[in-house]
């Protein structure tokens, strides 16, 4: 059985907290695996907020696009929780990283609860993205607002003076 | 209308309550004026009962959540309470 899932979800993991790391945030991975693959701290404060990346390998489409799923556990789109989840997509596109998408847990249920966007499988909503340059869709939604949108965690200067 | 649903997420340290995107966009429309509350965190002792705890609150919780009175709530078709990871819904007397 393949092991290359394991290498894939775990490159996509380090990578967004290498990102997160580098805007000024500490991070840590749950010993035990819940649902949630990262912790984000503010170091000043302490404020945590919980990210699930979802790591996948694009295929290419028409017209230079490129296509990806990902999955979450329904239930855990629809279970609110304090601090609220966050969701990474990670998408990788010949050896490189090509886009991530970051979406809140309660806009993400809206898009699938409200606008039909996401398909529902076995308990899982699979979410079928095309990428382009100007655009990232699902179905008939744009969601090019969540493109690379890391501005839940704004840069900290820990350099400057406090 | 259909009921108002409110999603519950259960914690070691409390509940918290969110209303179902598709009764906030409902309530929008019919009450456009309404402030409506994103979430709500109601911190509880982990050994107390749920329900016993919590359901005494459910209708508090709901005007809040939603800036509307018991009666407008009635009128829509009344609340219920959804607990996702229990696949329960309850509905709120």
């Amino acid at each position: 059985m393949s092991r290359q899932h394991l290498y894939t979800g775990k490159s996509g993991q380090l990578a967004v907290m290498a990102e997160l790391v580098s805007r000024g945030y500490n991070v840590a991975v749950p010993e035990v695996d819940v649902g949630d693959d990262i912790f984000v701290v503010r170091d000043r404060d302490g404020q945590l907020s919980r990210v699930q990346v979802k790591t996948a390998n694009a295929k290419a489409g028409p017209e230079g696009a490129v296509g990806v799923m990902f999955n979450v556990p329904l239930k855990q789109l629809e279970t609110p929780h304090v601090p609220d989840m966050n969701y990474v997509f990670a998408i990788r596109h010949r050896d490189s990283w090509r886009d991530f998408i970051i979406i809140g847990r309660d806009a993400l249920y809206e898009l699938y609860s409200v606008h039909a966007v996401g398909t529902q499988v076995d308990g899982r909503v699979l979410f079928t993205l095309t990428i382009s340059d100007d655009d990232v869709r699902c179905k008939d939604r744009s969601l090019s607002t969540y493109r690379n949108q890391w501005s839940k965690w704004p840069v900290i200067d820990h350099g400057a003076s406090p | 209308m259909s009921s108002i649903v409110i999603n519950i997420g259960r914690q070691s340290d409390g509940c918290t309550y969110q209303l179902h995107p598709r009764s906030r966009a409902d309530i929008k429309r019919r009450f456009p004026a309404a402030h409506l509350v994103p979430t709500l965190f109601v911190g509880s002792d982990p050994q107390a009962d749920f329900e016993t705890f919590h359901g005494t609150m459910w209708k508090q919780i709901a005007m809040m959540l939603t800036g509307l009175t018991w009666e407008q709530l009635e009128e829509s078709g009344g609340v219920s309470m959804y607990d996702p990871v229990a696949s329960a819904t309850t509905k709120v007397a």
